[in-house]
This record gives structure tokens, C-alpha cells and sequence, in this order.
């Protein structure tokens, strides 16, 4: 056989793995969002999701979910990697370190999570012990939803901020070394060397780490649904509970359509502002 | 007035020693090149004075300024790397002015010092380009503007044009001389390659593995070498350098080699009294003149004749060096004057 179809007929497998796993539903899943339960096509399931007293308190908050954790988690991870690129010894040691929690599942982490939060958790015996508290606290009901949602933004900050972690350290990796002496020969500071050399030349992994870290966002699912509960209800739990405990395919449909839109939305969002224009790379 | 000092700058990195004491004093206004083969320190010297790399032990002075522990904003200093390292992510006008742009200098003397210096270095055209759009010369171009945008006390430059292909690198070393030749900032220039040094230092730096062996002008270089190491590492092919055994006449008290320009040589077809039989290996034919490589007693020689001399590998020819072109050499490599 000729050796240029070799990379084809190679990359053929995975190539129908997909199309017949993840292409074929997902078409299915607009089918069945612009489907109404009488076999019409129309916005009926639309229409049913946007009047349920729980679609804009989902959407809210998973918004704000992903306004407060993405760019506290960009800054960390930003001032991470600058760290880590700067140790000589020990790197990967910390960065596997760090990467850690990548590896535990996100209903994992909520359990751990709860494990600490929840009233009988570390952390109500850890305050009764040292005695600041003199009972037992229960942090995370109805009556506390600011508490929910820091809890929720802390276990996610700890559960995936390494993904950005990882991008941006080898970004930064990608960067000669020439750039910053040049730099600061001709008089910047570090301060100005991170704003004028190190984060232009970074766009592009900034760009991957936020697409990645945000549509993400827009999925958080089982940390929320173990700390909230239907306290805090977010997009993806609405999806889920319309699938499993309504039992309406359509509608869950419906929103992971909306998922999608937004994703895309912000993806375009992230490739226009983080463009790098013709001919400015590295 | 912008001398450079350098006095006993030691560094090491790790085990390895790569500066051993070096002190330099560079005149204002002078054009010095540090010539030496690649990894023997000369990046790292240069890299200190800019303050990219810190000594060790040793002072660096910049006029009458103690510049050792400053870091390399407060040098006043302007730099040219080998890979030009123009910023990809700014215009070729942004890179040129950045340096003033650091300073807070006014917009009016940005944008004049930008257009001045890139019509020096005729890149007037290109200004709002990104330097991916670049040529490599171009972009060496980019490189050395952005450093005279500034007006910096010393221009440094680690092996500015070896990135270049050989008709550019000639060119653009012509188009430096000039350049640098009426700016009259005081510049230190790093290379490896000899002809590049002859031709644009006014005096040069030779360096032999953390070491400065010579410091002189281009002639005194050539014609008296101080150390071994200096008259083999410069002209091409280098100084021979033999023995006293084949030596007719006095010999200096001391002296073990014997150091002569393959052009300096005085040549005969025919035996005669005192000269060296000595027999022809090879023979290229150079244009101007042709060398030799020959041998007398396992004594090899490199011998540059003028074409009238017709010769072949296998013969035999005379030779005698001439005795104002002798330089005499101890044991330890040192010249005796
Ligand atoms: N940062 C460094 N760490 C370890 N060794 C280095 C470093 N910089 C240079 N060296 C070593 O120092 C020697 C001299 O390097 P350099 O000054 O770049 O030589 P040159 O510019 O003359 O080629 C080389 O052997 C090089 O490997
Ligand atoms: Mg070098």
C-alpha cells in the first residue's frame, strides 16, 4: 500500500470511534432538544425549560460560578507557574505535587469536600477541638447559600486549577529566555517584564487554558450537586434532573443545547480577545 | 566619557572555572572585540559587564560608576543578542522604541530617536511590521536599532551577525563599522570568527579559556602575538611555530619555539646556504597567492608563496624566515621582546 495513506488508515479507528460515540449523539441531542414530545419540531422543550422556576437560578449561578473561580484560578495558576519556572531543582517534584487533585474525579473531590465541610467534618471538629466553636456547625444549608457557594468555589479552585497550572507552565517553557534579558537590559522591571513580555507571549496558552478551563466551568456537576444539593442548582444538575427525575429527554436536550451555546459563545469570545495577530509569534 | 573597566572578574559555574581574573580597560569611544573560541567565556564576560550574569568576585566600572552590582536597567547599557531576540508580540516600531518607552521619555523623542535610528539601519519601511514578517537580516537590523534608539553609555553584542548567511554577514559588518563608527558609543563585541575582529575592532580582546591573553590593536595582534595561543588561533592558516633545532644564528636566552608567518618567509627553488630543505605535501592555489603545507623532519610547516613559484606536491623547496619577522616564544607559550 502506498505509504501515504499510512497516517489514514492509522488514525481511521479513532476517527469512527468518534463518529459513532460522540458525532451520532450528539446530533441525536438536537434532534431530540428541537423535538416536542408530541413528535413536532419547535422550540417547545425551549420554551419549558425557560419558564421552570429553576432555569435562571442554574444559569445564574453557574455564570457566576464560572466568573468567580476562572480568574481566581488564572491568577493562581499564573503566579504558579511563574514560580515553578523559575526553580532549578525540584520542579517536577512540586508540579506533580500540584497536579494531584487533577487525578481524582470530581464527585470524589465533592466527597471530599463534605468530608470537611459537613457537620460532623474536619472542620467543625477541628474549630470545637482547638475551641472557637462551641457546637458543632452545620455551614451548608439553605440558610447559608453565600456559604455554599464559597464552598463550592474553594473545592473547585482546589480540584482544577492545575489544569491551568500545566498549560501555562510549559507555555511559559516555550518562551526563550533572550525575550526577558533583552527586556531587561533595555530597562524593564520584573513587574513590567510580566505584563509586557511574559503574558503577551503567553496568549496562546492562555487562550487553550481558559477555553478548557471554562467550558469545564459550565459543567461543574457533582461537587456542586454534593455541597448544594438542590440549594445551589446549575446547569448540569437541571440537565441531569430533567433526564433522570423527570424523565424528559427533550428538555435535559434543551439544556445541554444551551450549554453548548454558551460554551461556544465564550470560546469565541477567548479566541478574538486572546488573538495573536499575524505574524507576532514566538 | 565612557571607559569600561573590568578588574579581576572571577566566575565559575559549578567546578568549572570560565573567567580566571580577567581585567580589561576599555578606552571611550573604542571599538573592542572579544575574540576567542566558542565556550571559552567570552558570552559570560560580556553577559557580567551587562549585568545579565553576576560575578563571582571582581568590579566592573562604567565611567567612574561601580556598575558590579546594579542590575542591568541601571547600567545604561544596550545590548544585541546572537538570536536578535526582537520582541514577535510588538511592532518592528514598538521594539525599537522600547527602550525609551521604559525610560518615560517623551513621545515626541520616541518617535524621532525610532525614525532616525531605523533609517540608519534602512528599516524605515518596515516599521509596522511584526518580526515574524522579517528576514533574518532584517530582524538583526530591528536588533541593533532598538539598542542605538536608546543612546546607551556602551553597546554590547554577543555575535550579532553569526546568524547571518556569508553575503550578509559581509554586508551588514560593513554597514556596523560605519554605523558604529559615527554613533561613537563605546561597544564591546563578541565573536569567534578572526576576520570579523580584524576588521571591525579597533582593538581586541584575545581569549583563551578565561583567560585574556592579549589585549592590543589589530596590527600588534598579528604581527606580535604576545602568547602562542594567539598567533595560532589568528591568521589563516596560523603562525608556524618550530623548533630551534632547525635555527642557524642566535637564539635568545630562553626561547624553545620559534613563532613565523607563513608569508614571511623567504623562498628559494634552488638550494642555498642556511635555508631548509623542505619537502611540498600539498599545494593550494588561493587566488592571490598559494599555500603550502610541508614537512622537514616530521617539522610541518604552512607556507604562503606568490604564484610565479611553480611547485608541485613532492618537491623540494628552500626556505629561510626572514629575521625582522621572527618572534621568539618561551616554554610556558609567552613572546620575548
Ligand atoms: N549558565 C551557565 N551554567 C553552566 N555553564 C555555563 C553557563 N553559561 C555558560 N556556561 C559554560 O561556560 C563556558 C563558557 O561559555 P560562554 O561564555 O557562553 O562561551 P563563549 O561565548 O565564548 O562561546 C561554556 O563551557 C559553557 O558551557
Ligand atoms: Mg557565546
Amino acid at each position: 500500500m502506498n505509504k501515504k495513506y499510512y497516517p489514514y488508515v492509522l488514525i481511521a479507528p479513532s476517527v469512527l470511534f468518534l463518529l459513532l460515540f460522540f458525532v451520532y449523539p450528539f446530533l441525536e441531542v438536537f434532534v431530540q432538544a428541537f423535538t416536542s414530545s408530541d413528535g413536532q419540531v419547535g422550540f417547545s422543550n425551549f420554551e419549558n425549560i425557560f419558564t421552570d422556576y429553576n432555569f435562571l437560578p442554574s444559569l445564574k449561578n453557574t455564570l457566576l460560578l464560572a466568573l468567580v473561580v476562572v480568574p481566581v484560578q488564572l491568577c493562581m495558576a499564573i503566579g504558579m507557574s511563574l514560580m515553578i519556572s523559575k526553580m532549578k531543582k525540584g520542579r517536577d517534584t512540586v508540579l506533580y505535587i500540584l497536579t494531584i487533585p487533577l487525578g481524582v474525579s470530581d464527585l470524589a473531590a465533592g466527597i471530599i469536600w463534605l468530608a470537611i465541610l459537613d457537620q460532623n467534618g474536619f472542620l467543625n471538629s477541628f474549630l470545637f477541638s482547638i475551641g472557637i466553636i462551641d457546637q458543632p456547625e452545620s455551614w451548608l444549608n439553605y440558610q447559608n447559600p453565600i456559604i455554599i457557594f464559597a464552598a463550592v468555589v474553594v473545592a473547585e479552585i482546589w480540584r482544577a486549577t492545575a489544569i491551568l497550572l500545566v498549560i501555562l507552565v510549559s507555555g511559559i517553557g516555550l518562551i526563550p529566555k533572550e525575550y526577558y534579558e533583552a527586556a531587561e537590559i533595555f530597562g524593564a522591571n520584573s513587574w513590567v517584564r510580566l505584563w509586557k513580555v511574559t503574558l503577551p507571549l503567553l496568549r496562546p496558552s492562555l487562550q487553550t487554558a481558559l477555553i478548557l478551563r471554562t467550558l469545564l466551568a459550565f459543567e461543574v456537576f457533582a461537587v456542586v450537586m454534593l455541597l448544594g444539593g438542590s440549594n445551589m442548582p446549575v446547569l448540569m444538575g437541571e440537565t441531569f434532573n430533567w433526564a433522570f427525575n423527570y424523565q424528559d429527554t427533550g428538555a435535559a436536550s434543551a439544556y445541554a443545547v444551551v450549554i453548548l451555546a454558551l460554551s461556544i459563545v465564550f470560546t469565541l469570545f477567548y479566541l478574538r480577545v486572546l488573538r495573536v495577530p499575524k505574524g507576532a509569534r514566538i | 566619557m565612557t571607559t569600561i573597566t573590568v578588574e579581576n572578574i572571577k566566575k565559575s559555574f559549578g567546578d568549572a572555572d570560565i573567567l580566571k581574573s580577567v581585567s580589561l580597560d576599555i578606552k571611550d569611544q573604542e571599538f573592542t572585540v572579544l575574540l576567542g573560541p566558542s565556550g571559552c567565556g567570552k558570552s559570560t564576560l560580556l553577559r557580567i559587564i551587562a549585568g545579565l550574569e553576576s560575578q563571582d568576585s571582581g568590579i566592573i566600572k562604567i565611567g567612574d560608576r561601580v556598575v558590579s552590582h546594579l542590575p542591568p536597567r541601571e547600567r545604561n547599557v544596550a545590548m544585541v543578542f546572537q538570536n536578535y531576540a526582537v520582541f514577535p508580540h510588538m511592532t518592528v516600531f514598538e521594539n525599537i522604541a522600547f527602550g525609551l518607552r521604559m525610560k518615560k521619555a517623551p513621545e515626541k523623542k520616541i518617535k524621532e530617536n525610532v525614525e532616525r535610528t531605523a533609517a540608519l539601519m534602512h528599516i524605515d519601511h518596515l516599521l509596522k511590521r511584526y518580526s515574524g514578517q522579517l528576514s533574518g537580516g532584517q530582524r538583526q537590523r530591528v536588533a541593533v536599532a532598538r539598542a542605538l534608539a536608546v543612546e546607551p553609555d556602551v553597546l554590547l553584542m554577543d555575535e550579532p551577525l553569526s546568524n547571518l548567511d556569508a553575503l550578509l554577514r559581509l554586508q551588514m559588518r560593513a554597514e556596523l563599522k560605519s554605523v558604529l563608527e559615527a554613533s561613537k558609543t563605546t561597544t564591546v563585541y563578541v565573536t569567534h570568527d578572526q576576520v570579523e575582529a580584524m576588521s571591525l575592532a579597533d582593538r581586541i580582546a584575545v581569549m583563551n579559556s578565561g583567560r585574556i591573553d592579549q589585549y592590543d590593536v589589530p596590527d600588534e595582534i598579528y604581527s606580535n602575538p604576545a602568547t602562542e595561543y594567539v598567533g595560532s588561533f589568528i591568521g589563516n592558516p596560523p603562525m608556524n611555530f618550530i623548533s630551534p633545532d632547525y635555527q642557524v644564528g642566535t637564539i635568545p636566552a630562553g626561547a624553545t619555539q620559534l613563532g613565523i608567518r607563513p608569508e614571511d618567509f623567504n623562498v628559494s627553488k634552488e638550494a642555498r646556504d642556511n635555508y631548509w630543505p623542505i619537502t611540498v605535501l600539498t599545494r593550494e592555489k588561493l587566488g592571490s597567492h598559494q599555500q603550502l603545507s610541508a614537512e622537514l623532519n616530521g617539522q610541518l610547516f604552512r607556507v604562503n608563496i606568490p604564484n610565479e613559484i611553480e611547485i608541485e606536491s613532492g618537491n623540494t623547496l628552500y626556505l629561510m624566515p626572514k629575521e625582522d619577522k621572527k618572534r621568539w616564544y618561551t616554554e610556558g607559550g609567552k613572546i620575548i621582546l
